[in-house]
C-alpha cells in the first residue's frame, strides 16, 4: 500500500503527441479512473507506468521510490489487461501463483495464498480449471486475482470490464469496488465509460488529446464542471449561451434565466437534462420533437429556436408529453457556469 | 441437417481416395514386396529372407545407425538456430526487412544444388580453402570426412528457414498480452520466453521438427556427394540394391525399416514434450 | 587368358569368312523379336539392300543415350546419319540408364512394345537387362557389315558377364592412373603399386583413390589390384565366366585375396578415398592431389573442356590395367528394326569410331582402324601413351567376383576403424 507520484510524464510516437507533460498525485489507497476517448493517452500513461512503455520524459514513483527506470519485471506493480491475458497453458491455480513463484515464494506459502485470493474473488473451488473452460466474467477475476495475489503497492487496471455484457459489468464493478476497499490497494483504472469512472473512483482524471482537462470527485465534475469537454463527456448535458444583460443572464430567447452579478457578456452554461423541467404551454418557446421511454426515466428532445435540448424526468408520476407539445422550460436555481467559455 | 453415413463417405471420397490411392496402396505393395510377395522382381512367397540379409549384414547395419545420425544431429543443428531466431523475428530491427527475405533463401535452393554449394565452398582446396590459405588458416575436414560435418551443414542449412518459419508462426499467434503480462508479474525476459512463450509454441516446433527430421532420413544426393565413403546412409545401399542388382526385395525391405525407424523417433519425441508440457507449468492440449 | 586366345582365333577366323554367312540368334533356335524381317535369310551382303528402303518406310527411329556428357556428340552422329540415310529420322533421348533398363523390363512384363529401338545403355546393367530378356539375341558382334575387325572379348562381354554378342562395343575405356605434372614431372610419376604405395607413403593425403563401390574408376582399380597381386593360381579363373555367384563369392572370402586387402590395409591411412569418379577429378582441379585414380575418357573430355588442368596426364600401371565399355543394344520389343540395324552399323563404322576418339577419348572395339594416322597431337597428349595402351590395356574380370571383393573390402578395409 502507497502513494504514487507521477510527475512531467510525456510520450510521443513520432510526430504524433500521444501524452503531453502528465502529472499526478495519488494517495494511498485511493482508487483513481483515468477517464477519456480512445486516443486520449490514458492507456499510454498507464502503460508507462508499468513500464511496458519507455516515457520520453518524466518521473514515476511509488511509496517514495523512483521506478520510471526499473525493468517491468521489477516494478512489483499489479496489472489487469483488458484482455485478462491469463496463460491458457496454465491452470487457474497456477496462474494465480504466477507472480508469487517468480518471487519465490515457498510452496507451500503459495498454495495457501493462492486459496486465499481465490475465495475474495469468489472462484474457490475453480483452481483446477483450464482459463479457457471459463466465462468472461470468470476470467476477470481470475487476471484481478493473479494482480493482487502478489500484494503489489499499485493495482492498475486497464479498462478491465470492457469485454463484458452490460448485466455482468456491473456486477463485477461492485464487486471490484468492494475488493478495493477491503484491501486498501492504490488503484489507477483506466477506462472510456463514465458511468464505470463514477461508480468506482474516489477521484476521476478526464483525459483528451493527451493531456489532462479536469481532475475531480465523480460529484463535482459531474455537477460543476469546469469545461465543456467534461460536461459534455460526463453524462449529457444541455450547453445553453447567454447574455448578461444588467447582472442577469438571458437566453437567446429571452427567457431570464438568473443572476450573474459578476459576469459580463456571453456565458456558456451546462444544465443536466434532469434539471430542466418542461410544462406544456400553448404559448410555450419550446417544441417536443421526440419522446423515448427508457423504463427508469423518459426522455423528451426540445427544440428551442436553433438549440437542441435534452430533459429527463424519472420516477412514475413522469409526464409524457407526445411529440409537437409546446412547452415552457424550468431551470433550476443554482447553475452552472462552465469556466471556460468554449466554442462547441 | 443429418448427413447420411453414405454421404459422408462419398464426401471424403477424393481426399481420403488420393491418400488410399497414391500412399496407402504403394506404401502396402512396397511392405508386400520385402515379405517375398510383392510384383517387382522374383516372387518367392513369403519370406523374411530379406529383412534378414538387412539385419544380419553389419554393412547395412552402420547404414541404418549412419541414416539416423544424419536425420538427428541435422534436425537437432536446424532447431538451435531456428529457436533463436524466430524469437528474434518476432522483435523489430534495423534491416529487418531485408533479412527477412535474404534469410529465407535457401528453401528455394533443391538439396543437391546446396550440396555442391557446399562442396565447392569447403572441400578441399576449395573457395573457402583459397581464400584462408594466404591468411595462413586453414579449414578442418568437411567433406567426406568422419563426422560427416559437410552433410549436417547442408541439410540444416536446408531446414532452418523452413523451421524458423514454422515456429516464427506459432511465436506470432501468441498474445502479445501474456509476455507483457508475465514481465508485471517478475518473469525476466528469459523466463517468459521458457515459462510463456516456449510452451505455447510448442505444436509448432513439435510440427517444425517432424517435417525436419522425416525429409532427412531419406537423404540421398547430399550424402551421396559430402558424405564419408563409409559408412553410406541406408538410402543409397537402397538404390544399389534397386538399381544395381535388381533386388527389389531387399530395397522396399530396406525402406520399411526406414520409415519404421522415422515413426518410432517420433513417437519418442511425441513422450518427451508432452512431459516437456508437465514440467512448463501447464497442461496441454 | 586361354579362353581370350581362343576367342580371339575364333574371331579372326569369323572375320575372314566374312563377307556372306547368314545371321544366327543368340543362345537360341529363334530370334525373339517379332519383325517381318526374314533375319535368318539377311547376310552382311545384303544388310543395306534389304535394310534401308524397310528404315525409310518407318522412317523414324527410338534412340537413348544413357550418358551425361554426350549429347553434342550425338547430335553430329545423327546429324550425319540423317544426311547419309535421307528418310530415317532418329529420335534422341537422354536418359537415366538405370532407369530405362527398369523401364524396358517393365514394358516387357506388361506385354507392350519397347519404347526405344537402339539403346546405348550402362554396361553394368546387361547382366539385368539379359536376364529379363529385353535384349534382342542378335549376333551384333559379325553380323555388322561396318565392324568385321571386332575384338570378340570387348563384342561379347560386358563387365565380366558373357553375353555372347547381343551389345555391340559402341564405346570402350580405360582406368588408369593420372598424375598433376606441375608437381610429379612426367617419367617420376609412380608407374606400378609399389611405387605408388610408397609415394602416397611421402605424399599423405596427396592420391586419391575413387570408392571402388562407387566409381568405375575405382572397381577397375580394385581389379587392376587383384590380376597384379593375386598369385597365378588364384587368377585362374577370373576370366571364367561360368562362375556361380556363390564360387565367385568363396573366391572372394578365400586367401587369394588377401594381398590385395594388405596393399589396401596399408594404403588406406596415406590416401582419401573419393566418391566417385568427377569427386577425384574434381581434386585435382583443387590443386589438393597429385595422383588420382580416373577414367582415360573422362580426363581426356575433361581438359578439352577446361574442367581440370591441362598439366594432367594419364598413364597406365605397369601391372596392366583393366578397361571395358558401354555398349548399344537393340530392345527384344524394338519396333524400328531395320533403321535400329542402320544406326548401329553406322555408329560401329570407321568414321564414328574415329570421330569420337577425337572427340571423347573414347576408345574403340575395333582391331583395324589406323589411330595414329587419323588423330592430331592434341588428341593424342591427352590419352594414354598409345605404346601403353596396346600392351598394358587388360579386360575387366568377371563381375560377380568384382562384386564380391568390393564388399569385403567394404568390411575389412573400410569398416574396420
Amino acid at each position: 500500500m502507497a502513494d504514487a507520484v507521477i510527475t512531467g510524464l510525456r510520450k510521443t510516437f513520432g510526430p504524433t503527441v500521444a501524452v503531453a507533460d502528465f502529472s499526478l498525485h495519488v494517495a494511498e489507497g485511493e482508487f483513481v479512473a483515468l477517464l477519456g476517448p480512445s486516443g486520449c493517452g490514458k492507456t499510454t500513461v498507464m502503460r508507462m507506468i508499468a513500464g511496458i512503455t519507455q516515457p520520453d520524459r518524466g518521473e514515476i514513483s511509488v511509496a517514495g521510490q523512483r521506478i520510471e527506470t526499473l525493468m517491468p519485471e521489477r516494478r512489483n506493480i499489479g496489472l489487469v489487461f483488458q484482455s485478462y491475458a491469463l496463460f491458457p497453458h496454465m491452470t487457474v491455480a497456477r496462474n494465480v501463483a504466477f507472480g508469487l513463484r517468480m518471487r519465490g515464494v515457498p510452496a507451500g506459502q503459495i498454495a495457501a495464498k493462492v486459496a486465499e485470493v481465490l475465495a475474495m474473488v469468489d472462484l474457490a473451488d475453480h483452481g483446477e480449471r483450464l482459463p479457457r473452460e471459463l466465462s468472461g466474467g470468470q476470467q476477470q477475476r481470475v487476471a484481478l486475482a493473479r494482480a493482487i495475489a502478489i500484494e503489489p503497492p499499485l493495482l492498475l487496471l486497464d479498462e478491465p470490464l470492457s469485454n463484458l455484457d452490460a448485466k455482468l459489468r456491473e456486477q463485477l464493478r461492485d464487486d471490484l469496488k468492494a475488493l478495493q476497499r477491503r484491501l486498501g490497494i492504490t488503484t489507477i483504472h483506466v477506462t472510456h465509460d463514465q458511468s464505470e469512472a463514477m461508480a468506482l473512483a474516489d477521484r476521476v482524471v478526464v483525459m483528451n488529446a493527451g493531456a489532462i482537462v479536469e481532475i475531480g470527485t465523480p460529484r463535482r465534475l459531474y455537477q460543476t464542471p469546469q469545461t465543456r469537454f467534461t460536461a459534455e463527456f460526463l453524462g449529457h448535458t444541455n450547453i445553453i449561451p447567454a447574455q448578461v444583460q444588467a447582472g442577469l443572464m438571458i437566453a437567446p430567447w429571452g427567457q431570464v434565466l438568473g443572476a450573474a452579478p459578476s459576469a459580463t457578456g456571453l456565458l456558456h452554461l451546462s444544465v443536466r437534462p434532469e434539471d430542466l423541467g418542461l410544462s406544456p404551454s400553448e404559448d410555450g418557446v419550446g417544441l417536443v420533437t421526440e419522446v423515448t421511454f427508457l423504463g427508469a426515466e423518459v426522455e423528451h428532445r426540445v427544440t428551442v429556436g436553433n438549440l437542441r435540448l435534452r430533459a429527463r424526468s424519472s420516477g412514475q408520476g413522469a409526464a409524457v408529453l407526445p411529440a409537437g407539445t409546446k412547452v415552457t422550460l424550468s431551470f433550476p436555481a443554482d447553475l452552472h457556469l462552465l469556466a471556460k467559455s468554449t466554442a462547441p | 441437417m443429418t448427413i447420411s453415413r453414405a454421404t459422408l463417405l462419398l464426401l471424403l471420397l477424393p481426399g481420403v481416395g488420393y491418400l488410399v490411392l497414391f500412399f496407402g496402396l504403394p506404401l502396402a505393395l512396397a511392405l508386400l514386396t520385402s515379405l517375398g510377395m510383392g510384383t517387382i522382381g522374383t516372387n518367392q512367397g513369403f519370406t523374411l529372407s530379406h529383412y534378414a540379409e538387412l539385419f544380419s549384414n553389419s554393412v547395412y547395419r552402420d547404414g541404418i545407425s549412419y541414416s539416423l545420425y544424419i536425420s538427428v544431429v541435422p534436425t537437432l543443428v536446424s532447431l538451435a538456430v531456428a529457436l533463436p531466431l524466430a524469437v528474434t523475428l518476432q522483435a523489430a530491427f534495423p534491416g529487418k526487412k531485408l533479412f527477412l527475405t535474404l534469410y529465407k533463401a535457401p528453401l528455394v535452393v533443391p538439396g543437391i544444388v546446396a550440396a555442391f554449394i557446399v562442396m565447392i565452398l569447403f572441400d578441399r582446396g576449395g573457395e573457402m580453402s583459397r581464400i584462408l590459405k594466404p591468411l595462413g588458416l586453414s579449414l578442418p575436414k568437411l567433406v567426406r570426412d568422419d563426422w560427416s560435418l559437410g552433410v549436417i551443414i547442408a541439410l540444416a542449412w536446408k531446414s532452418i528457414p523452413f523451421m524458423t518459419l514454422i515456429i516464427g508462426g506459432a511465436l506470432a499467434s501468441i498474445p502479445t498480452d501474456l509476455a507483457l503480462a508475465a514481465r508485471t508479474l517478475g518473469a525476466s525476459r528469459l523466463t517468459v520466453f521458457w515459462q510463456i512463450e516456449l510452451p505455447l509454441a510448442l505444436p509448432g516446433i513439435t510440427a517444425a521438427v517432424l517435417l525436419v527430421f522425416v525429409g532427412s532420413t531419406g537423404a540421398f544426393a547430399v550424402p551421396s556427394l559430402l558424405g564419408p565413403i563409409y559408412p553410406k546412409p541406408l538410402s543409397i545401399w537402397m538404390y544399389e540394391a534397386a538399381y544395381q542388382k535388381n533386388d527389389w526385395g531387399l530395397a522396399t525391405a530396406m525402406g520399411i525399416v526406414l520409415s519404421a525407424i522415422a515413426c518410432a523417433v517420433l513417437l519418442v519425441y511425441y513422450r518427451l514434450t508432452s512431459g516437456l508440457h508437465h514440467a512448463t507449468g501447464g497442461e496441454v492440449r | 587368358m586361354t579362353l581370350r586366345a581362343l576367342l580371339l582365333a575364333a574371331s579372326l577366323i569369323c572375320a575372314a569368312n566374312a563377307p556372306a554367312f547368314a545371321f544366327d540368334p543368340v543362345g537360341a533356335p529363334d530370334f525373339n523379336i517379332k519383325t517381318s524381317i526374314d533375319l535368318k535369310a539377311l547376310t552382311t551382303a545384303t544388310f543395306y539392300d534389304v535394310l534401308t528402303p524397310l528404315a525409310v518406310k518407318d522412317g523414324t527411329v527410338v534412340f537413348y543415350d544413357f550418358g551425361e556428357s554426350e549429347k553434342d556428340l550425338f547430335a553430329e552422329i545423327i546429324h550425319r546419319f540423317e544426311a547419309k540415310y535421307p528418310g530415317v529420322t532418329i529420335d534422341y533421348h537422354q536418359v537415366d540408364g538405370d532407369q530405362a533398363v527398369q523401364q524396358l523390363i517393365a514394358a516387357k512384363q506388361a506385354g507392350q512394345p519397347s519404347p526405344v529401338d537402339l539403346f546405348w545403355m550402362p554396361n553394368g546393367s546387361v547382366r539385368v537387362a539379359n536376364e529379363a530378356g529385353v535384349i534382342a539375341n542378335l549376333p551384333l558382334n559379325t553380323m555388322l557389315p561396318s565392324a568385321p575387325d571386332l575384338n570378340q572379348n570387348a563384342a561379347t562381354v560386358s563387365r565380366g558377364y558373357v553375353h555372347n554378342g547381343v551389345v555391340a562395343p559402341f564405346h570402350r575405356n580405360q582406368t588408369a592412373i593420372a598424375f598433376d605434372t606441375r608437381v610429379v614431372p612426367e617419367g617420376t610419376e609412380p608407374k606400378s603399386f609399389p611405387e605408388l604405395l610408397a609415394y602416397a607413403k611421402a605424399n599423405p593425403m596427396k592420391v586419391a583413390i575413387t570408392d571402388p563401390t562407387k566409381g568405375g574408376s575405382g572397381s577397375g582399380f580394385l581389379e587392376t589390384a587383384i590380376l597384379a597381386m593375386a598369385t597365378k593360381d588364384c587368377q585362374a579363373r577370373l576370366y571364367d565366366y561360368t562362375l556361380t555367384e556363390d564360387e565367385a563369392k568363396a573366391w572372394a572370402a578365400s586367401p587369394c585375396l588377401d594381398p590385395v586387402l594388405a596393399y589396401f590395409k596399408e594404403l588406406k591411412p596415406v590416401v582419401e578415398f573419393t566418391n566417385g569418379n568427377s569427386d577425384t577429378l574434381n581434386l585435382f582441379t583443387n590443386g589438393e592431389i597429385n595422383v588420382g585414380t580416373v577414367w582415360e575418357d573422362m580426363v581426356f573430355d575433361f581438359i578439352g573442356r577446361g574442367l581440370i588442368p591441362t598439366t594432367i596426364k594419364a598413364r597406365l600401371m605397369t601391372e596392366g590395367e583393366v578397361g571395358d565399355g558401354d555398349g548399344a543394344m537393340i530392345p527384344s520389343g524394338a519396333v524400328h528394326l531395320a533403321g535400329a540395324l542402320l544406326f548401329m552399323d553406322y555408329l560401329m563404322s570407321d568414321e564414328i569410331q574415329l570421330y569420337k576418339l577425337s572427340v571423347n577419348g573414347s576408345r574403340s572395339a575395333r582391331t583395324k582402324l589406323d589411330i595414329a594416322k587419323a588423330l592430331g597431337p592434341d588428341v593424342v597428349s591427352r590419352l594414354v601413351p598409345q605404346g601403353q595402351y596396346d600392351t598394358l590395356a587388360r579386360p575387366r574380370i568377371v563381375g560377380t567376383v568384382t562384386n564380391a571383393a568390393a564388399a569385403r573390402f567394404v568390411t575389412e578395409i573400410l569398416q574396420a576403424k
